[in-house]
């Protein structure tokens, strides 16, 4: 349980890379508030519906990771295995971020975003529901982040844990993206630059535990013996 | 654009063709569920998003999915850790029991908010006699549901309530996102209409019966009167300002202006316009305060012509299409039978759960969507992207001709030509200044409005410093023959024209002029004498002047591998400098049947034929040709013969279209290879019972988003696929602020929070 801790920093440090992002939603979300108490309200549950994505992401992988570890047990202990994909996961993503590797990115907006129409309505949308269902569908939007630390969870192996694992990472979001959406800029660019490289070398820091972690136990046989899932038969 | 503006029998959504009839037409008609859906969303949309009740509908329904899965999971992962003593308590038995009562509760809700509509769909297409996979595909949900619900009920073991919620989601998000693709592919189309203004100054609502001059009406602002575009009439003089688009085609009464008509006539450099001149709806008045007498009702104009043009073009059916449909109508018989085959093997083995998942897998995996949309997507993307760049296309078969051509012949005046002719030589008599004849010849050829008049003016003042013209006395113009005139009553005649001309004045020729004359003609030039007292004092030959990009085009042409020829009616001796000027091979002295001899002939030797002219003279050669391209339509896209209408004259937008049709036949065979292969290799594994019905769900709709995207590449024009690699590049050396993928500039925007 000690890497719930050290997620939920990970959340903190990296909501400076989700400002890049999910910024901008927090904001369009709260320019629908008619005054601050209620702009805070907005924010919070815009960011229960996010997290509960993120929840939902983490029991999948927690539940797709127990899977793995079935079929494979008998070879490999699959969990270590996971722990050192993920470890490595993370720390391609931190190097990204912290721009020691650079990548060719495929010409992403070429492609015409279908989906911009479904999640747009749910942003300019009026009603509480709809700032949930737009939380809920922002936990979804592709983010090298959320994908390293779902693959954290899976290797846990385990559906609770997993979920608690993305629970963390996404709370750990939270405070800066209410305070953001709530239209303070507490950082300037250039402290948010600077923050943002800490948090990637964070990243990093969380990628090389996970591999140390799964270095460590790679050897030792999987726990337990299960029929197969039903999603993946 | 809007159903009732156009009698087009099409979906009230995308515009797309309905598959049959409906028995009223009040009622509104969906091509598919999905437009069905998206129709409700956009008309919801419309009430000041007080009431997005279909869309919240969809998104509660996927938030309760989410919860149905994680519970299926938890419920999963307990058959996993059943042998630990501590879950195995009452407390978690009882806790698990929950779940499934929960994953009920929450599943039953999800087919309450889902099922309705595609209940609603599958039953319209009942009363139409059509069988649509989506009516099956309700069939499978609910006897999932109600295996799941006595399962609970009678403490069975298996449930598939997250089968029942991830398949109405999936194929309800799916075809809402189809209808959007598709609404997005006919947007070309529907910016053209959006050019016209929605109302328009009426100044006055007869035309001026007294025929008296224009610049006698006064016009006043509290004369004008707005009047809605609908209710324009014929006769109606209405007054558009600078910046303003004209609502309606007319004639120009009052005032001038440079006025824009890029849109209808192909016309990229704004042209002057005064009082007398057409202009044509939905051209911008750039500079001037013109009053212009509508002379079409607003609706029946050019423009709309060229819209209803380019509609019919998409609609039909082309020949690719239909023959991916009579693949479609046997696929819905062909799939019941795999998947009750499938049903009954695997109830047969496994029992009835199994049964009903592997066929409810095949019913997913074989919805035949993709296979529907892959040819008229990329058919309407491509037609509407050629109607912004001013090609019209007159048919969607004309896409797939042009893509198979092997031969491009064009015809030559008009087409490769400018038309006008410019002075090639000129040779004045030894022994006279050759300034001086110019200079005479400028002064008659001043008074003329013929083309070889034009030529010699502007040779005349490209070579000589010219700052006034003399204006000349006793100007006769002989038609057929050339200009008469004096330089002053009491100076002798002067002859400008033809040999002809030269010889009913008895003017001599010297041997040097004979020499000249008979040099010109032997190269099978055009020639214009002049002469005075007597004597022909000079010779000027002419040619005619290629299209600025006539070279490059024909170049590319050969180089892209296409045989290139040209047929014209023209004297050989003069075509034999266009083939060396070209080096393209030229048949010449062509009557109207040979050319179409010379067609077939090119056609048996090298493959199908594109023929390029201007679509008025070489009407039947373009009829016979595999795909007749016609130059410079402008506003007469009514050229039957033409299967392909430039409406400008640009050369480059040959080869613009060929290559066009190519990457849209590319992306056709992309979208049917995709189709076929996914659903082949999909039943195959779903009859197996190999694949679970949730991924069957994901891949159905990951299927229909590879067609939509792959077809939307076509709508996309060349500078913004430019601008893109561009931003890409720029995302690359800024990597520190991420881009969205739903609003790309939102991660610039919020460099500045």
């Amino acid at each position: 349980m000690t890497a719930l801790p050290l997620v939920f920093i990970a959340g903190v440090l990296g909501s400076s890379h989700c400002l890049g992002m999910c910024g901008p939603f927090a904001l369009t979300i709260g320019s629908g508030a008619a005054d601050w108490k209620a702009n805070i309200g907005r924010q919070v549950i815009y960011t229960v519906g996010r997290v509960f994505t993120y929840a939902v992401f983490g029991a999948v992988a927690g539940a797709a990771g127990l899977y793995l570890q079935q079929q494979v047990s008998a070879l490999v202990n699959a969990a270590a295995l996971l722990a050192i994909v993920a470890g490595l996961f993370l720390l391609y993503q931190g190097l990204l971020a912290a721009r020691v590797i650079r990548r060719r990115t495929p010409n992403a907006s070429a492609v015409p975003c279908l989906a911009g129409d479904f999640f747009a309505t749910f942003l300019k949308s009026p009603g509480l529901h709809n700032v949930f269902l737009a939380g809920l569908f922002t936990g979804m939007l592709p983010c090298g982040l959320v994908y390293g630390f779902i693959a954290l969870a899976a290797s846990s192996g385990d559906l609770v844990m997993g979920a608690g694992l993305m629970a963390a990472f996404g709370f750990g979001t939270a405070p800066v993206m209410i305070l953001t959406g709530c239209g303070s800029s507490l950082l300037s660019l250039a402290a948010r630059k600077h923050i943002y490289r800490v948090a990637a070398w964070c990243v990093i820091v969380t990628g090389l535990i996970s591999i140390a972690r799964g270095t460590g136990f790679i050897e030792l046989p999987g726990w337990f013996t299960a029929t197969g899932c039903p999603l993946c038969d | 654009m809007t159903s009732d503006a156009h009698d087009h029998s099409g979906c009230d959504y995308c515009g797309l063709p309905v598959a049959a009839s409906p028995s009223s037409s009040d009622t509104p008609q969906f091509c598919c569920f999905g437009c069905r859906v998206a129709s409700a969303i956009a008309n919801e949309s419309g009430e000041e998003g007080r009431n997005r009740w279909t869309l919240t509908r969809l998104g509660l329904a996927i938030f309760f999915t989410m919860n149905v899965m994680v519970f299926t999971l938890a419920l999963w992962s307990w058959d996993v850790y059943r042998s630990d003593a501590a879950l195995s308590s009452r407390s978690a038995s009882a806790l698990f029991e929950l779940f499934r009562y929960l994953s009920m509760l929450l599943s039953s809700i999800v087919v309450l908010m889902l099922g309705g509509p595609l209940l609603e769909n599958a039953y319209e297409n009942l009363r139409r006699r059509i069988v649509t996979t989506d009516l099956l595909i309700v069939a499978g949900v609910v006897a999932a549901l109600i295996y799941s619900f006595s399962s609970v009920l009678t403490g069975g073991r298996h449930t598939y309530f997250e089968v029942a919620c991830m398949v109405l989601v999936g194929v309800t998000l799916g075809r809402w996102l189809e209808a959007v693709g598709k609404l997005r592919t006919t947007n070309a189309l529907r910016s053209l209409e959006k050019l016209l203004p929605e109302s328009a100054r009426v100044v006055a609502r007869i035309a001026n019966p007294s025929g008296a001059p224009w610049d006698g009406f006064a016009v006043r602002a509290t004369e004008e009167e707005s009047v809605l575009l609908d209710d324009i009439e014929v006769g109606h003089i209405i007054r558009v300002l600078p910046g303003e688009r004209i609502a309606a085609d007319g004639v120009i009464r009052r005032g001038q202006a440079a006025v824009d008509e890029k849109i209808v006539t192909g016309e990229s450099t704004p042209s002057i316009k005064e009082a007398g001149d057409q202009v044509y709806a939905g051209a911008l008045n750039q500079d001037g305060d013109l009053l212009v007498e509508v002379t079409a009702p607003p609706r029946g104009g050019a423009l709309l012509r060229i819209i209803d043009a380019v509609t019919a073009a998409a609609t039909a059916k082309s020949r690719l299409q239909t023959t991916a449909d009579r693949i479609a109508g046997w696929f819905v018989p062909g799939v019941v039978v795999i998947a009750l085959a499938t049903f009954a093997v695997h109830t047969s083995i496994a029992g009835i759960g199994d049964g009903l998942m592997a066929a409810l897998a095949v019913l997913l995996i074989a919805c035949p969507c993709a296979l529907g949309i892959a040819t008229p997507l990329a058919v309407w993307a491509a037609v509407g992207r050629a109607s912004s760049a001013g090609v019209l296309f007159r048919h969607g078969d004309a896409l797939q001709q042009l893509a198979a051509a092997r031969v491009i012949c064009f015809d030559k005046t008009g087409t490769l030509t400018s038309g006008e002719p410019i002075v090639d030589q000129f040779i004045a008599e030894p022994g006279e200044p050759a300034d001086d004849v110019l200079r005479a010849a400028l002064m008659l050829a001043a008074s003329s409005t013929h083309a070889f008049s034009s030529a010699i003016r502007k040779h005349a003042f490209a070579r000589l410093d010219v700052t006034s013209i003399p204006y000349p006395t006793e100007l006769e113009t002989r038609p057929g023959r050339g200009v008469v005139a004096k330089l002053n009553h009491s100076s002798g005649a002067i002859y400008l024209g033809s040999l002809a001309l030269m010889e009913d004045a008895g003017l001599q020729r010297s041997p040097s002029m004979r020499e000249a004359i008979v040099g010109v003609c032997q190269a099978g030039k055009s020639l214009v004498c002049i002469g005075w007292d007597g004597n022909v004092r000079g010779v000027f030959s002419f040619r005619e002047q290629f299209r600025n990009e006539a070279q490059s085009s024909l170049d590319g042409l050969h180089a892209a591998g296409f045989h290139v020829a040209i047929l014209t009616g023209d004297h050989a001796a003069r075509t034999a400098s266009i083939e060396r000027a070209l080096g393209i091979a030229v048949e010449a002295e062509l009557m109207p049947e040979q050319k179409l001899a010379a067609i077939r002939d090119l056609r048996h030797k090298y493959g199908p034929v594109v023929m390029v002219g201007d679509g008025i003279n070489d009407a039947p050669a373009l009829a016979e040709a595999d795909v007749g391209i016609a130059m410079g339509c402008g506003a007469d896209v009514s050229r039957e013969a033409a299967d392909v209408c430039l409406l400008g004259d640009n050369l480059e937008q040959v080869g613009w279209s060929i290559d066009l049709a190519k990457r849209t036949m590319r992306t056709v065979r992309q979208n049917l290879f995709w189709a076929f292969s996914y659903n082949g290799i999909g039943i195959l594994l779903a009859a197996a019972g190999l694949l679970n019905p949730v991924w069957a769900a994901v891949a159905m709709v990951g299927s229909s988003l590879f067609v939509i995207s792959n077809s939307l590449r076509l709508s996309k024009s060349e500078d913004c696929e430019r601008q893109a690699a561009e931003r890409a590049e720029q995302q690359i050396s800024d990597s520190s602020v991420s881009s969205c993928p739903i609003f790309p500039e939102s991660g610039s925007a919020s460099s500045t929070l």
